[in-house]
């Protein structure tokens, strides 16, 4: 039996209105070595192979489940919930059969191997897109009130997991969910699906148009305004006709378009030599916190400037696009290109602008909480682990934190991720809990929820400056920055609100990667490794 | 193309949001399909709550004809008497003068030579007791005109009783409940009847002739054949589930709102059902509705032959699903 009204008139309501008013978006995400791999799978289906071993079977089975673990989210491909592992070693044995495809296997191992070392493709996509949206936190008096607008969306319970694993290491606010939970849920302002809608009710015994039919609910009475349908190799088309509850009922309109191949860089500045690699003095000797990553030589200070970013920590950075009206973020994993223009901002200016506009955001919203107390909470939590690392190390805490059950490579970063000024608490309410217990902290009842405000009064305090910072950028634009730029190849423009803007350009990209301090990730510094733009 | 915008008698409906004027228009234009079988608008909302509650409401409204007064004795009737909505067995003679016998005008304790209303009550409807009409309805009624008294106010409820909006659903329960809880929602000002109607709604087709809608369950039609005698004002149905019964054959002639709950099962049911059929054309200008954005709607025809067919049906396995 039923339960008596689930749903409220209000849910209900707010459901239609945004049905009414939905803006539906499908993206292809390139990911050309995924479709070398379905491609190598597909000459399987030839029968010049004739039958398969049973190590060979196992090893098509393991990777068809694979490929349909990483088509349900931007997964980490080695996941736990993935089957990584297992499959590299289903590949060794179908090789050693042996037979027709033994090639083919080769070629297939190498890539499944490849794509395990990398970040997968949609990822950096989808954090511009989760960031960028206009509405992060649901409305004060509706049911989502400090909670995320944003959900993604998988289809089955270990994707949501992975989905929740990511957006807790990317600190993104935005909640995963389940296709069956969202079917009961209320309406969210951005929900994101990954394939078309048939592909959430598609199964071993019902296909198209069966499956499309159930699930076109997804997108003809859509529980969000702003719809986006992520796709990449693996997922089928969408088939707009068969959207709709019955035949000859027109389809809504779903703007289609391929992955914003990230926009171009700009590239004013014309080397007239390729200039020559500066020989920098660092010394990081007395830094505790250091990480490998990859170094780029910028201009702007006859001595030399440098900067250096990590795939996973710190700072992205932010290049200039060609026509000068905004920046972007290149993929975590793609090395910055020589000549490209990035962009700085002065860092106490931003920190401080930053918390101005975080209280001014909370003092409206939240008027009813203290935002003092969760800046204390926030400090507090930075504090104790500082003062643990200080007393029992790295080592310990991670020990600690991995025996809570925390994921090897979330636990990894964590440390690094708190101490860091921008950080406020981890999203996940398990994590955040794991660390205060490894601390012996015993936070406050109301702390979690306290941070997860501050989180959100922070994300759009962020949106509001990088809106600030793309509009100067317009107007220099205008104004010159462009001569500037190629002239001399770097420029500064200062702002009352935003403090100091540093447009350089990247002068040479180090081939290997340096040891460097985290907290000085994304910055640049000059060649004692000093910070140059306070 | 009907629109909204054809919908300008009446209630006075600007107020109300945009999805509502449609149901609004539904059940004012439904009746005038003039077809060769039985015509059903198909609705598609978000979602199933609530809607259909909605449609419920906007389809409540007094009929035309006013109550006769019968021309000779009805044998068991329903009747309201002294404010109290009873069945009784009308057997008594007229006068000459064609006033009402003592006996049964010492029942009524109405004005000698007036008559309460009595509308025949088919063979096998069930023996019930007797009901009074809600708290402070019948003066609701009269404030808003209807009625130059509470007397004839309350005979104004009784006539949305005789005639009810019908709602087929799975779970009448929660539908009476949403019913009420639209009734007394800011959402939008129900006009006098549509308050009455949504004040108390009843859970089972016994209770016709003393609320003006009842939600019963498709199954609650089998072991009542009485119900084909009486005729709804509107008859709405929730999920295919509930339509794909022979409770959407019991009255062929009284057209059929069907909301499909996008969410369930429901469209691939309807499409496989309904994308491969030749069904009738239709020779009319509101049967080219197609409802708004987040509200499709259609009109079609079923011949009425099908319902032959309905007689077949496997009751034993139905419902297995939600009960």
């Amino acid at each position: 039996m039923q339960i008596l009204n689930e749903r409220s008139l209000g849910d209900a309501i707010d459901l239609l209105e945004r049905s009414e008013h939905s803006n539906i978006e499908s993206v292809r995400i390139d990911w050309p070595e995924l479709t070398e791999l379905i491609r190598l799978a597909n000459k399987f289906s030839n029968p010049e192979f004739g039958a398969t071993s049973v190590a060979e079977d196992r090893c098509l089975s393991a990777l068809g489940v694979w490929l349909s673990q990483l088509a349900d989210g931007p997964i980490d491909a080695i996941h736990h919930t993935a089957g990584h592992g297992p499959l590299l070693g289903f590949f060794e044995e179908a090789i050693s059969v042996g037979g027709a495809g033994a090639d083919i296997f080769q070629s297939q191992h190498e890539i499944v191997a490849s794509i395990g070392s990398k970040v997968h493709p949609a990822a950096g996509w989808l954090e511009d897109w989760i960031s960028a949206q206009p509405i992060l936190e649901g409305s004060p008096d509706g049911p989502r009130a400090g909670q995320p607008a944003t959900a993604l969306v998988s289809k089955k319970e270990s994707g949501r997991q992975a989905v929740q694993d990511w957006l807790s290491s990317e600190n993104l606010f935005a909640d995963a969910i389940t296709y069956a939970g969202l079917k009961k849920a209320p309406a969210y302002e951005n929900l994101v699906f990954f394939g078309p809608p048939s592909r959430y009710e598609s199964s071993k015994w019902s296909s198209s148009p069966d499956s499309d039919y159930r699930a076109q609910w997804l997108l003809t009475a859509p529980a969000a305004t702003r719809i986006l349908l992520l796709n990449w190799p693996f997922h089928s088309t969408l088939d707009v006709s068969l959207l709709g509850p019955w035949k000859g009922l027109s389809s809504p309109a779903v703007i289609f378009r391929q992955q914003e191949t990230h926009p171009e860089p700009a590239t004013l500045f014309v080397f007239n030599t390729p200039p020559l690699e500066k020989s920098a003095r660092f010394n990081f000797d007395y830094e505790l916190d250091v990480v490998s990553a990859a170094e780029y030589q910028i201009l702007g200070k006859e001595s030399g400037l440098w900067v250096f970013f990590d795939e996973n920590l710190g700072p992205r950075p932010r290049v200039l696009s060609r026509d000068l009206s905004h920046t972007f973020s290149p993929p975590r994993y793609k090395t910055l290109s020589y000549g490209s223009h990035l962009v700085f901002r002065s860092q106490d200016v931003e920190r401080a602008q930053l918390l101005k506009v975080s209280e001014d955001w909370w003092t409206e919203k939240y008027k009813d909480f203290s935002f003092s107390r969760a800046e204390e909470l926030r400090n507090e939590l930075k504090e104790r682990l500082q003062e643990f690392i200080d007393h029992s190390g790295v080592d310990q805490l991670r020990r600690g934190l991995l025996s809570s059950g925390l994921p090897r490579e979330y636990v990894k970063q964590i440390h690094a991720r708190v101490l860091d000024q921008g950080y406020v608490a981890p999203q996940s309410q398990d994590s955040y809990e794991a660390i205060c217990r490894v601390l012996s902290y015993r936070a406050p009842p109301e702390s979690f929820d306290l941070l997860g405000k501050l989180r959100t009064a922070r994300q759009q305090a962020g949106l509001k400056l990088m809106r600030q910072l793309l509009e100067k950028l317009q107007s220099s634009g205008a104004s010159g920055l462009g001569e500037a730029l190629s002239d001399d190849g770097y420029a500064g423009l200062h702002d009352d609100t935003l403090g100091e803007l540093f447009i350089t350009t990247v002068a040479h990209v180090s081939e290997e990667q340096k040891l460097f301090p985290i907290s000085k990730l994304g910055r640049p510094v000059d060649e004692v490794g000093a910070l140059w733009l306070k | 193309m009907a629109g909204l915008s054809d919908l300008k008698e009446g209630q006075e409906i600007s107020s109300a949001p945009k999805w509502l004027r449609l149901f609004f228009l539904v059940a004012r234009r439904i009746t005038t399909v003039k077809a060769d079988g039985h015509v059903s608008c198909v609705v598609a909302p978000p979602v199933i709550d609530y809607f259909p509650a909605a449609l419920a409401l906007a389809s409540v409204s007094i009929p035309g004809a006013s109550l006769e007064r019968p021309a000779e004795p009805l044998g068991r009737v329903a009747s309201l008497i002294n404010h109290t909505l009873q069945d009784r067995e009308h057997s008594f003679n007229f006068n000459e003068d064609g006033s009402v016998a003592d006996e049964f005008l010492g029942l009524t304790k109405f004005k000698r030579g007036t008559f309460p209303p009595v509308v025949r009550l088919p063979e096998d409807f069930p023996h019930r007791s007797d009901s009074s009409i809600p708290d402070g309805i019948s003066e609701r009624l009269q404030l808003a005109g209807l009625g130059a008294n509470e007397r004839e106010a309350s005979w104004h409820y009784f006539q949305l009783c005789a005639e009810p909006v019908v709602v087929i659903c799975q779970n009448p329960a929660k539908v009476a409940n949403e019913i009420s809880e639209l009734t007394s929602s800011s959402l939008y000002e129900w006009n006098a009847e549509q308050f009455s109607a949504g004040a108390e709604v009843a859970t089972t087709p016994d209770a016709w002739f003393r609320r003006p809608i009842i939600c019963m369950s498709p199954r609650s039609s089998r072991s009542r054949p009485w119900l084909s005698e009486l005729t709804p004002s509107a008859v709405i149905v929730t999920g295919y589930s509930a339509w794909e019964t022979p409770a959407r054959w019991v009255w062929p002639d009284v057209p059929h709102s069907l909301f499909l709950n996008v969410r369930s099962e429901d469209v691939l049911r309807f499409r496989m059902w309904h994308d491969g059929q030749d069904l009738p054309a239709i020779d009319s200008e509101f049967a080219k509705l197609t409802g708004i954005r987040g509200i499709p709607a259609k009109i079609f025809v079923e011949p009425f032959a099908v319902a032959a067919n309905s007689a077949d049906f496997d009751w034993e396995g139905y419902g297995a699903d939600f009960e």
